[in-house]
C-alpha cells in the first residue's frame, strides 16, 4: 500500500493539471527538466519509475523524431539543419515531455477502482463512472477472450491463402466471433443493469470510502484555480507584446 | 409482507418472430413456495421467466396480451396498450436471476461486497444501510469469507451465489431463478439448494426455471410442465421420484478391448502455461484405447481442461509425453469462441474443401445432430443448446478418431444430450476413443465406460 | 417501501440544455478551428506559441467534453453496455489488424461499429468516452477527442442515410469522413505538438515544409493523405462486422430499425 492511495484521485489530477499547464506556459527548460525529475522521483518512490519511463518513451520518442523532423531539418522551403529549428524541436518535444510523463505519473499512482467511486460519487452523469470502469475492466478480459478464440480457430487446422484474402481471412476468424460473442452479452446484460437501478436518477453512493480531507479538499481548488490563472498570468504579458 | 403474483398470459411473440412462443399460461405465486417451471430448451420456459421478471417485453418491440398481477396491482398488456415497466422498480419487487449469472453481475467493481452494493448504490442507500444489508445477505448465504475477495476471479458455483445474494440485497418478494442449478459441481448445488430453502423459509416466493427438477425435488411445492413453445400447454403433475438413483454404469461396451490399438496416451505429463510456473497438471498417466469412451472428473480448476487441450496439441507439456494416433477433434466449452458464418451450413463446412463431396458430409452430419431443419439460420438465431451441437457438428465433419468434448452437456436441453449420447455411441462402436470432461453425473453414468478422477492431492499446485 | 412497477412517461424537459451543450461544443471546435487557420500562428515556442498550444488543447477537449454531455444521459442502457465493447474493439483489434498489415492507424474500427448500430450520438460518445480512457495509457491523444467524437458522429450519419446497405457504399463514406476528421485535427498536431505521433508522418510533414509550406498546411496535407485511406479501411471493416451479425441482433437496436440502416438486409431475413 503507497501514500498515494490516501489521496482522492481528483487531487492527483488537479495537481498534475496545475503542473502542466504552468509549465507549459512558462517554457523555461530547466522549469521543465524539474518536473520531469520531480516525476520520476515520486514514480521511484512507489516503485514505479521503471515503468514510468518505458511507457513514456514509448510515447516520447516518436513524437520528438517527428518534431526533429518537421522542425530541425524542414523549414520554410529549406532542407537542412538549423541552429533554431533544433532548439524549436526541443522545446517542443520538453512540453510534450512533461504532459505524456505527468499524465503517465497519474494513471500509475492513482487506482482505478478509486478513481471509478470518485466519478461516481461527483457531479458527474452517472453514467460515465460507469463507462470508465467497464472498459478498463473489459479490456483485459477480451484480451483474454481473443486468446480463446484463436485457440478455437486453431483447433480448425485453417489453411489461410496469401496476400489480402489471407489477411481479411485471418482478420474475420478473430474479429467476427470477438464481436458476436461481446455484442450479444452487453445485449444480455443490459437488462439486468437496469433492473439493478442503472443509470442511477437520483445522486448515488458508494460502498467504498475514498479518502478526502479539508486539507485536500483545499489543495484541488488551488490547483484548479492555478491551472487556469498562472497561464494567464505568464502569458497575458507576452500577448501585450503582441497586440 | 409477502406478494402475491398472478400472471395471465393470453400470448407472447418475439419481435419479428413468425410464432408465439407462449400461449394460454396462468400461474399464480404464493408467499413462501417453490414452483418449479419445467421444459425443453425451447419450450419458451426461459420467455416466461423473463416476463416473470420484468425484461420482457421490450415495448416496441414484443407483443404480449395479458395481465399482470403484482401484489393486488393490475397491469394489463394488450396490442394497444403496452405499459413501459420500470426495471429498477420491478427488480425490487421481483427480482430475475438469469441463466448465466455474469450476465446479472456488473462486473465493474473491485470485490464482491461492492458487486453486491451495486443496485444499493443505485438507489442511494446510505453507506451504513448499505453494509448491514449486505452483511446479513452474506449471513444467509453463508459467503461472508467472500465478501472482500476479488469480484473477477469468482467459480462458476461462486458467481452464482454471489449473483444470488446481490439480488436479495434488494430484498424482493418473489425471485425467479432460470436454471439456478445447471453447470454447478455438487458442492455448489447445495448452496444453492440451501439458499433456496432459506428464503422459502423467509416467506418469499421462489420460481425456479430448469429443465430437469431432479435436484432439490423436495423443495419444491409445484411443478408446471411447459410443452412445445408454440402449445404452451400447461399440465400440473405430481412430482417425479427421483432419477438419479436408479442409474447405473454403463457396461464396459468393449472389454476385450482393453489391450487394443492405443489412440491418446499421456505419460507422466506436466503441463503448464511456463515451464517456471507452478504446474497446472503434473505427473499424469492415461491411455485411451481404441472404442473407449473416457470420463475425466474433478472439481474446477484442477486442469482437465489444460489436458484437454494438451491432447489437441493446443498445449506442448513442460515435460512426459503425449502420442497421438490422430490429429483429435476438440469441442471446446464456448461454442461462442468459432462462430463466424451467417449460416449453420456454411459453419459446419467452414475449411473443408468446396464441393459436392463437402457439402454431402455436412448435410450428414448436420443430419446426425438432428440440425437439418436449422442449416440456413444464423448460429446466434440458435439456443446455446444447439450452438454447441453446431460446434459439435463442425469438430465431427472432419471425423476425427479421437473426439475430446470439454463440458459436453453444459447447457445443452434433454433432446441434445440424447443426440450426444447416440453421437457417442456411434463414435466408440467405430472404433473410435472418446475422452470428456463433465460435472454431469447422470450422463458419465450413462455415456463413460471408464472414469478418472483428477484430484487436488496429487495435482496441488 | 413501494418502488413503482411502471414508469412514468418520458419527460422531454432537459431536452433544450442538452442541445444547448451540443450546439456550444460544435461552435466551440469550429470557432477555434476558424481563428487558428485563420491566423496560422507561427511562433511555436514561444510566449505567444505556449498561448496557442494550451488554447488549442483546452478548447479542443472542452468542446469534446461539451458533446459527451449533451448526449450522456440519453443513451438507453442497451447503448451505455455497448460502448465498452465497442471500446474494447477498437485497441484490441486495432493492435490486431496493426500488427498483420503495418501503416494504418485503424483504432477506430469500434467506434465507428457503435455508430453503425446506435446512431451519432452514442457513436460521438464513444469517440469522447474512448479518447477519455485510451489518455490514461497517452496522455497526447486527450486534445483528439473532438476529432474521434466526429469520427463516430459520422459514421452514425453515414449509417443513417444508407451508407451501410451497400458494401462499396461504406468505405466511400470512410474517405469523406477521413478528409473531415483530418482537417479537423490537424490543428492540434501541429499547434499543440509541432508535430504528429509518429516517425513516418513525421518525415511527411517534414517533406512539405521543405517545400515551403506553413506548418499547419503541411500537417493537414499529411493527414489527407493518411486518414482518408485509414477512414476507408476501418468503415469497410465495421460494415463486414454488422454484416456478420444475426438480423436478430442488429434490429435489437431502435436506430438500425428507425433508419433502415442495413436497407433491405434487415427486412428481407425474417
Amino acid at each position: 500500500m503507497d501514500r498515494f492511495q490516501r489521496l482522492h484521485p481528483f487531487t492527483v489530477l488537479a495537481v498534475a493539471a496545475a503542473v502542466v499547464t504552468t509549465t507549459t506556459a512558462a517554457g523555461r527548460w530547466w522549469l521543465s527538466c524539474t518536473v520531469l525529475a520531480c516525476a520520476l522521483i515520486v514514480a521511484w518512490s512507489v516503485g514505479k519509475s521503471v515503468k514510468l519511463v518505458g511507457l513514456s518513451s514509448a510515447i516520447v520518442l516518436p513524437t520528438f523524431a517527428s518534431q526533429l523532423m518537421i522542425h530541425g531539418l524542414a523549414s520554410n522551403g529549406k532542407f537542412g539543419l538549423t541552429q533554431v529549428g533544433l532548439q524549436t524541436a526541443a522545446e517542443l518535444g520538453l512540453r510534450t515531455a512533461v504532459l505524456v510523463v505527468v499524465g503517465l505519473l497519474c494513471a500509475l499512482i492513482v487506482d482505478r477502482h478509486q478513481l471509478v467511486a470518485a466519478i461516481d460519487l461527483s457531479k458527474a452523469p452517472a453514467q460515465l463512472g460507469y463507462l470508465v470502469a467497464a472498459t478498463l475492466l473489459l479490456i483485459p478480459q477480451l484480451a483474454d477472450r481473443q486468446r480463446a478464440i484463436s485457440e478455437a480457430q486453431m483447433l480448425r487446422q485453417v489453411k489461410f491463402r496469401r496476400g489480402p484474402r489471407g489477411w481479411f481471412q485471418k482478420i474475420r476468424l478473430q474479429a467476427v466471433p470477438l464481436v458476436l460473442s461481446t455484442l450479444e452479452e452487453s445485449a444480455n446484460r443490459a437488462p439486468h443493469l437496469a433492473a439493478r437501478g442503472f443509470p442511477a436518477a437520483q445522486s448515488v453512493t458508494r460502498l467504498r470510502e475514498i479518502p478526502d480531507s479539508k486539507a485536500q479538499r483545499g489543495i484541488r481548488r488551488v490547483s484548479g484555480l492555478c491551472a487556469l490563472l498562472l497561464p494567464a498570468l505568464l502569458l497575458v504579458p507576452n500577448w501585450m507584446d503582441f497586440a | 409482507m409477502g406478494l402475491d403474483l398472478d400472471l395471465d398470459l393470453k400470448r407472447f411473440r418475439y419481435a419479428r418472430a413468425e410464432t408465439d412462443v407462449l400461449q394460454d399460461i396462468k400461474i399464480n405465486i404464493r408467499p413462501g413456495t417453490v414452483t418449479a417451471i419445467s421444459g425443453d430448451s425451447g419450450s419458451g420456459k426461459s420467455t416466461l421467466g423473463a416476463i416473470l421478471g420484468g425484461i420482457l417485453p421490450r415495448t416496441g418491440l414484443d407483443q404480449f396480451e395479458g395481465a399482470i398481477t403484482v401484489g393486488g396491482k393490475h397491469i394489463a398488456f394488450s396490442e394497444n396498450e403496452s405499459p413501459r415497466i420500470d426495471p429498477s422498480g420491478w427488480a425490487q419487487h421481483i427480482a430475475f436471476l438469469p441463466q448465466d449469472a455474469n450476465d446479472y453481475l456488473s462486473g465493474i467493481r473491485e470485490t464482491v461486497a461492492e458487486e453486491m452494493a451495486f443496485s444499493l448504490e443505485n438507489r442511494g442507500v446510505p453507506r451504513k444501510d448499505i453494509l448491514t444489508r449486505i452483511r446479513a445477505v452474506a449471513d444467509m448465504l453463508d459467503i461472508k469469507h467472500l465478501l472482500a475477495q476479488y469480484a473477477g476471479t469468482l467459480s462458476g458455483g461462486q458467481t452464482r451465489i454471489v449473483a444470488l445474494g446481490a439480488l436479495m440485497v434488494d430484498n424482493p418478494q418473489v425471485l425467479v431463478l432460470d436454471e439456478p442449478l445447471a453447470g454447478l459441481d455438487k458442492n455448489a448445488q447445495n448452496m444453492v439448494l440451501s439458499a433456496i430453502q432459506q428464503l422459502k423459509l423467509l416467506g418469499k416466493a421462489i420460481v425456479v426455471i430448469t429443465r430437469n427438477y431432479v435436484h432439490g425435488a423436495d423443495l419444491v411445492d409445484e411443478v408446471l410442465k411447459l410443452e412445445d413453445g408454440e402449445l404452451s400447454r400447461f399440465e400440473r403433475k405430481s412430482l417425479p421420484s427421483n432419477q438419479e438413483s436408479n442409474l447405473d454404469k454403463k457396461p464396459a461396451q468393449l472389454t476385450g478391448r482393453n489391450c487394443s490399438r492405443v489412440l491418446l496416451e499421456f505419460a507422466g505429463t506436466n503441463l503448464g502455461y511456463q515451464p517456471s510456473a507452478p504446474q497446472i497438471v503434473s505427473g499424469f498417466n492415461l491411455k485411451i484405447h481404441a472404442g473407449e469412451c473416457v470420463a475425466l472428473l474433478g472439481p474446477n480448476g484442477i486442469g482437465k481442461t489444460t489436458i484437454l487441450k494438451a491432447a489437441a496439441g493446443l498445449l506442448k507439456p513442460t515435460t512426459g509425453k503425449i502420442r497421438t494416433s490422430t490429429f483429435p477433434g476438440l469441442l471446446l466449452q464456448n461454442p461462442n469462441d468459432q462462430l463466424i458464418e451467417r449460416t449453420v451450413f456454411k459453419e459446419v463446412g467452414y475449411g473443408l474443401r468446396p464441393g459436392t463431396e463437402s457439402r454431402r458430409q455436412v448435410a450428414e452430419v448436420l443430419d446426425r445432430l438432428d440440425l437439418r431443419g436449422k442449416a440456413e439460420m444464423h448460429p446466434y438465431e440458435l439456443s446455446i443448446s444447439e450452438r454447441k451441437l453446431v460446434a459439435l457438428a463442425s469438430v465431427l465433419v472432419h471425423e476425427p478418431e479421437i473426439l475430446l468434448l470439454d463440458e459436453p452437456t453444459e447447457g445443452l436441453d434433454e433432446n441434445a444430450i440424447g443426440v450426444l449420447r447416440e453421437i457417442l455411441d456411434v463414435c466408440t462402436s467405430k472404433g473410435h476413443g472418446v475422452l470428456f470432461t463433465s460435472h454431469d453425473d447422470s450422463f458419465v453414468a450413462h455415456a463413460a465406460n471408464r472414469t478418472v478422477q483428477l484430484n487436488a492431492v496429487e495435482n496441488a499446485r | 417501501m413501494s418502488p413503482n412497477l411502471l414508469l412514468a412517461d418520458e419527460s422531454t424537459g432537459s431536452k433544450l440544455r442538452r442541445n444547448l451543450l451540443a450546439v456550444a461544443g460544435t461552435l466551440l471546435l469550429m470557432t477555434t478551428y476558424t481563428v487558428l487557420v485563420i491566423t496560422q500562428p507561427t511562433d511555436l515556442t514561444g510566449g505567444l506559441g505556449q498561448g496557442v498550444a494550451l488554447a488549442t488543447f483546452a478548447a479542443y477537449l472542452l468542446s469534446a467534453l461539451l458533446l459527451l454531455a449533451a448526449v450522456l444521459r440519453d443513451l438507453p442502457v442497451s447503448t451505455l453496455t455497448l460502448i465498452p465493447v465497442a471500446l474494447g474493439l477498437n485497441i484490441l483489434l486495432g493492435q490486431f489488424v496493426g500488427s498483420v498489415m503495418v501503416p494504418l492507424y485503424l483504432d477506430s474500427i469500434g467506434t465507428v461499429l457503435v455508430g453503425f448500430l446506435a446512431g451519432r450520438r452514442a457513436g460521438a460518445a464513444t469517440g469522447v468516452l474512448g479518447t477519455l480512457i485510451w489518455s490514461l495509457f497517452a496522455p497526447t491523444v486527450l486534445p483528439f477527442a473532438a476529432g474521434a467524437a466526429l469520427i463516430g458522429f459520422l459514421a452514425g450519419t453515414a449509417a443513417r442515410f444508407g451508407a451501410v446497405r451497400r458494401v462499396y457504399l461504406a468505405p466511400i463514406a470512410g474517405l469523406v469522413s477521413g478528409v473531415l476528421v483530418g482537417t479537423i485535427s490537424a490543428p492540434v498536431a501541429a499547434f499543440v505538438f509541432g508535430g504528429t505521433s509518429g516517425v513516418g508522418t513525421g518525415a511527411v510533414v517534414a517533406a512539405f515544409r521543405s517545400m515551403g509550406d506553413s506548418l499547419l498546411s503541411a500537417v493537414t496535407k499529411q493527414a489527407l493523405i493518411s486518414d482518408p485511406g485509414d477512414k476507408a479501411i476501418v468503415f469497410l471493416i465495421a460494415a463486414m462486422l454488422v454484416y456478420a451479425l444475426p438480423s436478430r441482433m442488429y434490429q435489437s437496436y431502435e436506430f438500425v430499425r428507425r433508419y433502415r440502416v442495413l436497407g433491405n438486409l434487415s427486412g428481407e431475413r425474417d
